[in-house]
Formats: structure tokens, C-alpha cells, sequence
């Protein structure tokens, strides 16, 4: 029993994993920061771990999705993030992609309980 | 707080200089941003724990390719390391094998001195092996970052990620394929040429067998002029050995590798005839044992010897022209095949 366990577990982390982009994606209109967006995602019931978040950041910034900028105003330098012109773009057409992709996969699931 | 600054060390280690101060800097913050106000090193720990193992993270973060050689080439490294470094033991021990029948130790000489020998021998052997090896692998290393042109993708001879059906290989066609045996046999030359060269210059000549039974060598190469071509000579094998591999995983002639064994045999060919054209190269006691042994006069081998000369410049120069338009016309076939 254990697992099976182990497989749903490691399923779910894949199945995750591949939502991960358009989720941090869909909260970078206006500028967070990396504790900021943990929480405002904690909130939303769409938790994710702070090990991954960090560098998934970057790595969007790298591919130029993402811009960046310090803020030293405030007693704690932070650095926020924000959706590129590129980025916006690219979300819009993850989003739709992602709408049609359930829509289908959720029409398939019904038919089954039929 | 140094448990903080332990964990973020930790994490930002092994990254790049040029990454290492921004991630610290974001990372620390972060980690500040989770702790309340006036916390305790029980809050600190908490945080980090709850943060996970900084390794795991140092590897999200990590931007560089982690390995030498990836999953689509390693069984074809595997395969062509134990064949290069068969053939390099091979020759290399019959070499040293060859030595011994040319200069046995002699008779009643002290054993250890045997030991000896045949200690060194294996050393000899042991050092060729792992220069192959050592090479073999920079070459894979290579291929694998894409300095050849070639994808890390199963057809290495696609350059970009889009590939069409046309791209699909045709199945084996004598004419067009580019023959492993005839690949093989012309490494095994090329070592074998080289290894001779660089180790044992000495043995190029001709062979008298004196009464005693040991053999007198009298030896065609300068082996001092022969030392400002080594250099040369290492440069151009490592390059035929970077043409082996090449041609052993591409299979099929394309248009690159074409060029670089084209311009690859035409140096080869230049250094050749500069080699056969420097009469300093060549030892002269050895034509005055080529005319004793034939009866002839010094002036007359050496006349004999200029034709012979002619005879192997003209032969280059024809069949580097011959091989560099055959194989130009079997890249041309192979495109054909695909539009």
C-alpha cells in the first residue's frame, strides 16, 4: 500500500511541477517579492515551497519573462519581481492553453462517471 | 545570526561568481522575511528547516549543464573507449612486443633486469591506455557541447531541433554509408603510424640479420629532424582521432564534416611532401647500405630516390584529390536522398 502511495505522491509533485510556471506567472502583475508571493500564494490555498519558488524566479527572469529590480528604501533590501512586456505575452497565451487543456480533460473525466 | 549565514553559504557555494552575491543577498532576505521580529535561533531553525536542504536548492538554482557526457551519446562513448583503447594497448604492446624480438636481452643477463623491462613494459602499455582514454572522452566532451555542430539528439547529424521526415536516415546503403570497418582499419593505421613515429622512429629502415642472430637496423628518419615534425604530427592525428569519433557516431556524410576531413587531409598531405622534400630528414647511411646491398653506386640511389620522391608527392597530391571529391560526392548523395 505504501507504494502506491509513493507513485500517487510523486504523480501529484509531476503534475504540480507543470502548473508551477503559470501559476507564479498569474501573481507577477504588480511587483512581489519572494516571501511576499510565498504568502499571497499560501492565502489563495495554492502553497508552494519557498526552495522551489526562489529559483524558479530567477530562472524566469533569466528567460526574460520576468523583470526585477531592489528595493533599498525600506530598512530590508528586497527584491521584486514583475511580468516582463514578454512575460505578459507569454502568460496570456499559457492561460489560454492551460483553459483549453482542462476543459478538454475535465470533459473526458465526466464522461467516464457517466 | 550565523546559522543563517551558514545555510545560505551553503546554498550559493557551488554557483557561478557572477550569480553568487545577488542570490546570497535575495536568499537572506527571504529568509529574514519569514522569521518574526526579535526571533529566537528556534525561529531561525524552523525557518531553515522549513525551507528544505540548501543542496537541493544550490541544484535548482544551478545554470549549468551538470554532466560531461549526457544519456544520448554515453553508450557510443562506452563502446568507442574500449575500442580506441583496445587498439592503442594493442599496438603499443606490440610495439615494445617487437622491441624485444629485434634486441633480446641478452643471454644470462641478470633476471631482475627482465623484471624490469617487463615492468616498464607494462607501464608503457598502462600510459598509452590512458592517453587514449583521456582524449577519447575531451572528444565526447566536446560533442557533447555542441562545438561540432552536431545535437546531443539521436541524429547527430541534424543541427537544429527541427527535424522532418525527410531527415530520417535511409536505411543502410553501401555507397552512402560511411563504413565503420573502413573507419576502424584506418584508426588502427594511423595509431599504428604515429606510435612508430613518436616511440620508435629507429625501426623504420631495413633489417640486416647479422651471424649472431641479433638484427642490425639501419634506419630511414633523422631522428633529431624528425622531432621539429612531431609536434605536427600529434596536432594532425588528434584531429583524425576527432574525425574517428565524428564519422563513427554521424555515419553518413554531411557537408561540415566534409569540409573539416577535406581541409584535415590537405594539411596532411602539405606535411607529407614537406617531410619527403627535407633531405635532412633522412639518414645517409642508409642509402650507402641500400647501394652496398644492391651493388649500385651512392650517386645512382640517390637519383633512384629523387624519382621515388616525385613518385610519392605526385601520388599524394592525387589521392588527396581523389578522396576529397569521392567523399564530396557521396555528402552530395546523402543530401540528395533527403530533399
Amino acid at each position: 500500500m505504501d507504494s502506491t502511495e509513493e507513485l500517487i505522491n510523486s504523480l501529484m509533485v509531476e503534475l504540480k511541477r507543470g502548473t508551477l510556471v503559470l501559476l507564479v506567472l498569474s501573481q507577477l502583475h504588480q511587483p512581489e517579492y519572494g516571501y511576499s508571493l510565498i504568502q499571497k500564494l499560501e492565502e489563495k490555498n495554492a502553497p508552494i515551497e519557498a526552495g522551489t519558488l526562489y529559483p524558479l524566479l530567477r530562472r524566469l527572469e533569466k528567460q526574460q519573462l520576468l523583470k526585477s529590480e531592489w528595493d533599498t528604501t525600506e530598512s530590508r533590501p528586497r527584491k521584486f519581481y514583475m511580468l516582463s512586456e514578454q512575460g505578459k505575452e507569454v502568460y496570456a497565451k499559457l492561460k489560454s492553453e492551460w483553459q483549453t487543456l482542462s476543459q478538454q480533460l475535465a470533459a473526458i473525466l465526466m464522461e467516464e462517471n457517466v | 545570526m550565523e546559522l543563517i549565514d551558514r545555510y545560505v553559504y551553503a546554498v550559493t557555494e557551488q554557483l557561478p561568481e557572477d550569480m553568487k552575491e545577488d542570490v546570497s543577498k535575495e536568499l537572506r532576505s527571504n529568509i529574514e522575511d519569514m522569521l518574526p521580529e526579535d526571533y529566537t535561533v528556534e525561529d531561525v531553525k524552523a525557518a531553515l528547516e522549513q525551507l528544505g536542504n540548501p543542496w537541493k536548492i544550490a541544484e535548482e538554482y544551478q545554470p549549468k549543464q551538470r554532466y560531461l557526457i549526457g544519456p544520448a551519446l554515453y553508450s557510443q562513448y562506452i563502446k568507442l573507449l574500449k575500442l580506441v583503447l583496445g587498439i592503442v594497448m594493442t599496438i603499443v604492446a606490440a610495439i615494445t612486443a617487437f622491441d624485444w624480438v629485434i634486441t633480446p636481452p641478452s643471454e644470462g643477463a641478470d633476471p631482475s633486469s627482465f623484471a624490469e623491462m617487463l615492468v616498464e613494459a607494462i607501464a608503457t602499455v598502462a600510459n598509452g591506455g590512458l592517453q587514449a582514454a583521456l582524449w577519447v572522452t575531451l572528444i565526447f566532451v566536446a560533442i557533447e557541447r555542441g562545438w561540432f555542430g552536431i545535437t546531443r539528439t539521436k541524429g547527430l547529424a541534424i543541427t537544429d531541433d527541427s527535424w522532418s521526415v525527410k531527415d530520417l536516415p535511409s536505411l543502410p546503403v553501401q555507397s552512402t554509408k560511411i563504413s565503420r570497418t573502413g573507419t576502424v582499419i584506418a584508426m588502427i593505421a594511423a595509431l599504428l603510424g604515429t606510435a612508430i613515429i613518436y616511440f620508435r622512429p629507429e625501426l623504420i629502415g631495413f633489417y640486416v640479420r647479422g651471424d649472431n642472430g641479433v638484427y642490425t637496423i639501419y634506419s630511414l628518419l633523422e631522428a633529431k629532424r624528425l622531432q621539429l615534425y612531431i609536434p605536427f604530427i600529434l596536432v594532425l592525428v588528434l584531429i583524425q582521432m576527432i574525425l574517428f569519433v565524428w564519422k563513427y557516431i554521424v555515419q553518413y556524410w554531411n557537408t561540415r564534416l566534409w569540409t573539416v576531413y577535406t581541409l584535415a587531409s590537405v594539411l596532411i598531405g602539405i606535411l607529407l611532401i614537406v617531410m619527403v622534400n627535407d633531405t635532412a630528414l633522412f639518414q645517409e647511411s642508409f642509402f650507402i647500405e641500400v647501394a652496398q646491398l644492391f651493388d649500385a653506386s651512392l650517386s645512382s640511389v640517390l637519383k633512384q630516390r629523387e624519382m621515388i620522391e616525385r613518385v610519392i608527392v605526385v601520388s599524394i597530391v592525387i589521392i588527396t584529390l581523389w578522396d576529397a571529391v569521392d567523399s564530396y560526392m557521396k555528402t552530395r548523395k546523402v543530401k540528395q536522398k533527403k530533399s
